[in-house]
């Protein structure tokens, strides 16, 4: 007997992201979804920007890896809360593993919560997290063909974060390039050219983290 | 088990959906299992149908034949609107049109789906 069925793979992730959505909104969190390679930073751009808007916004953290609680222990040291997951050999968190790992944050009492992904360009795009935006991360020691390889991270994306730009002196990567294939999958992409070891940068990076932060409350 | 591709938790909604559906009908043995997938949808379909068999094996559902059926692209072109079937499905995104020549920025009508689409049973 044929039975026809027609039901997308994704649709469990799909419905515990849109119940997670449901709760960030009624609590008023502005939730973001870091999402690189690894290596390219986003653990270095947590750890500055918990500690320089420490006394501005509430931050929390979940740290996606397959393996080790250092990122986690990092970004604890900026003095915000931080949960590991631990994906064993997964190549990407998913809502339901963020929604089983909420119970340590008080939610009521948050601004912002980051979810770093695991360190992929491909899979973490995929599985939504129940976030408002995904910050797609770049450093200029990676090719400055990423956008064009890897289309959907920014196509998807509201902004991209364009890390190590102390590098630029030592390195091929050609910003207008990588900026200008970036734009044209997504027109309204926001790019912020950042160095989260020099500091350079970072305030328009703030900027639209503070306006996100308002537009969220409001809504 | 260590896995590294998301065609494991694909595969695992999978089977959860599986389940529901033979029981939904009263079935008790699974015999075809036909996905669709964009090419366009970063699925691996041999490592989807590995998957499968992978974590079927000792259970009711072992033994199922996976069928994976790709969905070619349909893109809309940036520059003209107008609509197209790219050459090659890999580059899609960034493929000429063939109208006006536009080659990138095309928006995807079709092509990143992934369902269940049937199944046989007994």
């Amino acid at each position: 007997m044929e039975i026809a069925v027609t039901r997308n793979l994704l649709e469990s992730n799909e419905s515990v992201a849109a119940e997670l959505k449901e709760l960030f909104a009624h609590k008023g969190l502005l939730v973001l979804n870091l999402i690189s390679s690894p290596g390219a930073g986003k653990t270095s751009l947590l750890e500055r920007t918990l500690t320089d808007l420490r006394g501005e916004f509430r931050m929390a953290v979940i740290e996606g890896d397959l393996q080790t609680d250092n990122d986690a222990r990092r970004v604890a040291a900026t003095g915000a809360q931080a949960v590991q997951i631990n994906t064993n050999g997964g190549c990407h968190l998913d809502s339901r593993m963020v929604r089983d790992h909420l119970a340590p944050f008080d939610l009521a009492n948050l601004d912002i919560l980051f979810i770093e992904n695991v360190g992929n360009l491909v899979c973490p795009v995929e599985f939504d997290c129940g976030e408002d935006h995904k910050v797609a991360l770049l450093s200029v020691a990676e090719g400055d063909d990423k956008p064009e390889k890897y289309p959907l991270l920014f196509n998807l994306a509201k902004v991209m974060v364009l890390n190590k730009v102390d590098l630029l002196p030592y390195v091929d990567f050609d910003v207008q390039r990588a900026t200008r294939f970036a734009r044209q999958l997504n027109a309204a992409l926001g790019v912020f050219p950042v160095s989260c070891r020099s500091g350079e940068g970072l305030d328009p990076w703030y900027a639209w983290l503070r306006a996100e932060r308002a537009a969220k409350k409001q809504a | 088990m260590l896995f590294s591709m998301h065609e494991m938790s694909l595969a695992s909604n999978l089977l959860e959906m599986l389940r529901q559906e033979m029981e939904k009908h009263g079935a008790t043995r699974l015999i075809e299992v036909r996905v669709c997938y964009g090419l366009l949808a970063n699925v691996v379909p041999e490592s989807l149908e590995f998957a499968v068999m992978a974590l079927t094996e000792g259970t009711p559902l072992a033994g199922a034949k996976v069928t994976m059926q790709p969905i070619p692209p349909l893109l809309r072109c940036i520059g003209c609107g107008c609509e197209f079937e790219p050459g090659e499905a890999r580059l899609a995104v960034f493929s000429p049109c063939p109208q006006c020549g536009e080659d990138f920025g095309h928006s995807v009508l079709r092509g990143k789906e992934l369902y269940l689409d049937s199944i046989e049973v007994m």
